[in-house]
């Protein structure tokens, strides 16, 4: 018995559409390269979203999960990639200009692989009901939206019938609609925050359509039954979040869905000492997605939490492209920082490598802290403005996207540049 | 009447307003009445305890309310395995399966019965795990006798299970120059207790050196070298295991419901699924045992109860800390018999931190509270490195404390073939095995002559832990079982292989939590979320139990709720 060895340039880890996306991209430009699954098949989350509303930015068409996977999974197939399914890493080591890789499979047993770049697609987690804090007993029938959806979706079993909604995000709002269409009883809603926290069209199409109401500024604080869940304790908050007093209530039902936030994943590659952005929970990166580990990358969700799928696959082929001309020696001269102000959330790239060539153009990824109605969002460097756009509203939950050019002779190397929103008074 | 009682009666009647009668019951003291406040029934227990020790029977109610109760098991589950055993133990946690072990090497028939599916379902899942060094309690008490003993049975204990054990040392931080002139009397009760290693007293700056993140805000610490660590259920399992590898049955989902007797002499004990005869009666029912005296026949103590919670940080900070660090206080009020809580690096890599200490009036409400962060948060400050994002879960335990703190251990005063195992609070993990050997002691007491099982094997049967495999070992194992590729829960690294060994070993959880206590699988930073469909269905597949019927932890804690909406077929 012997454990199989494998070489190749650039290994892609997680095979979901920001993996399948900077896998090709480094394909296509001649590098060799491995994508590892851990699952039996490609596709990621996508496969558990047989919601539509996928694809307008990158196929202008609602596409539901599967099918744009499928697209994408068709592309992967025409490439010469070499992929691994159901294939797990168990370490990564970083040795003097290559990595290490040990993985197991229950096909292949152990395999070691040497790679000179790898490219993070590992997606994202949700953040667990134990993680805000939630209170009272430990009961069965507490769920992440994802899996619930994954339980729905995938397994064909129902997480519960009479079900509380914790959190507007994304999942969780999708997730009423679906218990809905399978009989449950979604009783509400409820949200800490005083807007919504997942994208409007939702909000119109998974909860107004239904009926299902949204509490704002009220939140779900303790939990009820020593066995499966019976009861939950809800609260209004004020304006910092603190609870008010004497407005508990009590709501009996079977099951709470949890749909509190995405955290990036990279936990296998924590090790290799990797700096990350508080904001983004994901790695520090320029515009080539290149972390301060030189030949590691980070793509997609892994990177930070996109609403978008097109947005993911975007990324990925920037990470491929970008970690093909790393293996190529391009190495940039210089790094600007990005400084964001306390009116966003959080920016990609955080920084941005000046190479040899006299203009660039890249994609900045925005979030704005909070609401802004007739604002402005402004890029300056050294005093000097580089960037300005206008913006009928802006919102958390909806990423901003703009591509940011400049000529390098214009640019004051020395300064960063600082982003910033701002209201507009009329 | 006697002076104690006397005695105790008029202090009672000069502290409450309200009228507390005193009643001796052989040598125990009775007390009966109406308080308002859970302060005050502690205050009346701790008073008669003075006199009478555990021997404190406290039927006060507060407010007109008695302890809760709970419901019991009725129904028949199953088919008890046999109607008559030697000794019988009621209680499946850490204390009944330490004495089931300690008993299975002899020739005599040993029954165990549990009443939740699984074993270590309460206290003994429901604590830090620590092997206390044996210096908290005083000299002289049965804690301190049985926790030093104990901790030194650990090393050669958890070889025989293949239980991982660490022995980081813990740091007492001395919070106060007032502690510094104390470090004598401490080195003195720590020789009086018999404490193992090199008992010493650290300078902050030698406390710097082996834990850089401390905070600096103590004047050094005592290090107790011999102070452990490891998993609770892990070992009660182990434990439990290794006693069914040489003979011992366990009953779960078996409630007792009556204790027969003939005279002074227990009979039999009848259960929701039949009788069971016995020679001996063992009560090691934690936080029951105080009932299943009652239901002897036998009630001379009660109990009362102080629950803690701990929580758990991410695997990501095992670095940021080694040794066992706590902050205890010295000084203490009645009202605080908790030695404090520390942060508690964890053999699995995790770090702890709690537990909190706060009297309740139950024996089973273990839900948290936010109130109970802001202690936690308070000894997680003991490390600069640690913050409130770093956790990823909590849990709340119950101590069953006898109302002068020490441990109840003994043959009934009255009944010549039932033993009690009572108010083993902490340190009762560290002191496992040291009551195992003492209640075996009182056994073949009662038994007279027993001889020892010469088929008795002294290691327990294991199955292997892939991600600590030598990649050779690994891939000769992968040959052989691929479904240890497999891997299923990717916090923690687990394989669908040993799910299924798990499921098929000496005693197979039947639950998702009996899971996750073998495997670690969904002990992780995602706490499930990926994890918990793919279990459901290896589970489903290995005990061929479909999925819908799948508990958390028994008792109708169904995970799903039957199937979706099925859909017409394509003809």
């Amino acid at each position: 018995m012997t454990s199989a060895m494998m070489q190749s340039q650039i290994l892609v880890i997680g095979a979901g559409p920001a993996g399948i996306a900077a896998a090709i991209a480094a394909d296509s430009k001649g590098q060799s390269v491995i994508l590892i699954e851990r699952a039996e098949s490609a596709g990621g989350i996508l496969n558990q979203c047989i919601h539509d509303g996928f694809g307008s930015i990158r196929f202008g068409e609602q596409l539901c999960g599967p099918e744009y996977a499928y697209k994408e999974i068709k592309r992967l197939e025409g490439s010469s990639v070499i992929a691994y399914f159901h294939t797990t890493i168990t370490e990564i080591r970083r040795e003097e200009d290559f990595f290490l890789i040990d993985a197991v499979s229950p096909k292949k047993g152990t395999m070691t692989l040497k790679v000179e770049a790898i490219i993070l697609a590992t997606g994202c987690r949700e953040r667990s009901a134990r993680q805000i804090f939630l209170q009272g007993d430990r009961p069965s029938g507490v769920f992440t939206a994802g899996l619930a959806q994954y339980v729905i979706n995938c397994m064909g079993y129902l997480p519960g019938k009479r079900c509380v909604i914790l959190g507007s995000g994304d999942i969780g709002l999708i997730m009423a609609r679906r218990l809905t269409l399978e009989g449950s009883s979604v009783l509400g809603v409820y949200e800490i925050q005083n807007e919504p926290s997942g994208l409007s069209r939702n909000i119109v199409q998974c909860l107004n359509d239904f009926g299902i109401p949204l509490h704002l500024s009220r939140t779900v604080i303790e939990l009820h039954g020593k066995h499966r869940l019976e009861s939950v304790t809800i609260m209004d908050v004020d304006e910092n979040r603190q609870f008010i007093k004497g407005s508990e209530q009590i709501i009996t039902c079977d099951t709470l869905i949890v749909s509190v936030g995405l955290i990036p994943e990279h936990d296998m590659v924590r090790e290799l000492g990797i700096k990350y952005d508080p904001h983004t929970s994901g790695p520090i990166v320029d515009q080539t997605y290149m972390s301060n580990v030189p030949g590691i990358f980070c793509c997609g969700n892994a990177l930070h939490v996109n609403d978008l799928v097109d947005y993911v696959t975007e990324s990925g082929e920037i990470a491929g492209d970008a970690a093909v001309d790393y293996l190529n020696g391009i190495i940039p001269r210089k790094k600007i920082e990005l400084i964001i102000d306390q009116s966003i959330g959080s920016i990609i790239p955080q920084t941005i490598s000046l190479s040899a060539t006299k203009t660039f153009t890249l994609p900045l990824f925005i979030r704005s802290k909070r609401t802004m109605r007739k604002s402005i969002l402004r890029i300056t460097n050294g005093g000097n403005e580089l960037f300005t756009k206008r913006f009928n509203v802006v919102k958390p939950p909806e990423m901003i996207r703009i591509d940011l050019s400049c000529e390098i002779s214009k640019v004051q190397t020395d300064f960063p540049f600082l982003i910033s929103i701002k209201e507009e008074r009329s | 009447m006697n002076n104690r009682v006397d005695r105790l009666q008029n202090t009672l009647n000069r502290k409450f307003t309200t009228k507390i009668e005193c009643s001796q019951i052989n040598d125990s003291i009775r007390l009966e009445g109406d308080l308002d406040t859970l302060s005050d029934w502690l205050s009346a227990g701790y008073l008669a305890a003075k006199d009478f020790g555990y021997k404190v029977i406290n039927d006060i109610t507060i407010s007109g309310v008695g302890p809760t109760s709970e419901p019991r098991l009725k129904e028949k589950t199953q088919r008890l395995k046999k109607n008559t055993y030697d000794v019988l133990i009621i209680g499946g946690g850490v204390i009944g399966a330490s004495v089931a072990r300690e008993l299975s090497r002899y020739k005599i028939s040993v029954c165990n019965l549990e009443k939740e599916s699984d074993v270590a379902c309460h206290t003994s899942s429901r604590n830090d795990g620590m092997i206390h060094p044996g210096f908290a309690a005083s000299p002289g008490t049965l804690k301190a006798e049985l926790n030093v003993k104990g901790n030194r049975a650990y090393s050669q204990i958890c070889e025989e299970l293949q239980v991982p054990l660490s022995r980081p040392g813990s740091l007492m931080l001395l919070k106060s120059r007032l502690y510094l002139p104390l470090i004598p009397i401490m080195l003195d009760r720590a020789k009086k207790n018999g404490v193992d290693g090199e008992v010493r007293f650290l300078s902050k700056r030698e406390v710097r050196r082996l834990e850089p993140n401390l905070s600096d805000d103590h004047f050094g610490a005592m290090n107790f070298p011999s102070a452990g660590q490891l998993s609770p259920y892990g070992l009660t399992i182990a434990l439990a295991e290794h006693a069914v590898q040489n003979g011992v049955d366990i009953n779960f989902n078996t409630e007792v419901l009556e204790i027969q007797r003939e005279q002074d002499r227990i009979e039999a004990v009848r259960t929701n699924n039949g009788m069971i005869h016995c020679k001996v009666l063992i009560n090691a029912a934690g936080c029951w045992s105080d009932r299943i005296a009652e239901l002897a026949g036998d009630r001379y103590f009660s109990l009362h109860f102080r629950k803690g919670v701990d929580c758990i940080l991410d695997k990501a900070l095992s670095e940021e800390q080694t040794m066992i660090a706590a902050n205890p206080i010295l000084f203490k009020t009645h009202a605080s018999h908790s030695k404090g809580g520390g942060i508690v690096p964890c053999v699995e890599g995790n770090i702890l931190i709690g537990p909190t200490a706060q009297e309740i009036f139950s024996r089973d409400d273990y839900a948290t509270h936010l109130e109970d962060f802001d202690a936690l948060f308070k000894i997680m400050s003991l490390n600069k490195r640690f913050s409130k994002k770093d956790i990823i879960t909590y849990f709340a335990g119950i101590r069953s404390c006898s109302w002068n703190e020490d441990f109840i251990i003994e043959k009934s005063p009255v009944l010549e073939n039932m033993i009690h195992i009572a108010g083993i609070q902490s340190p009762g993990l560290a002191s496992a095995p040291a009551i195992g050997e003492k209640v075996k002691g009182i056994v073949l007491k009662i038994l007279g002559d027993v001889n020892l099982d010469p088929t008795y094997s002294q290691f327990r049967k294991v199955t292997p832990n892939v991600s600590l495999l030598n990649h050779v070992d690994k891939t000769e194992l992968l040959f052989k079982r691929p479904d240890y590729g497999n891997i299923v829960c990717r916090c923690e690294n687990i394989s669908e292989g040993e799910i299924r060994d798990v499921l098929r070993s000496k005693i197979p959880p039947m639950t998702l939590d009996g899971i996750k206590k073998r495997t670690r699988s969904g002990s992780g930073r995602c706490h499930g979320a990926f994890c918990a469909p793919k279990i459901l269905s290896i589970m489903s597949d290995e005990l061929g139990i479909p999925i819908e019927d799948i508990e958390k932890n028994g008792h109708g804690s169904q995970i799903v709720m039957g199937k979706t909406k099925q859909g017409g077929t394509h003809d």
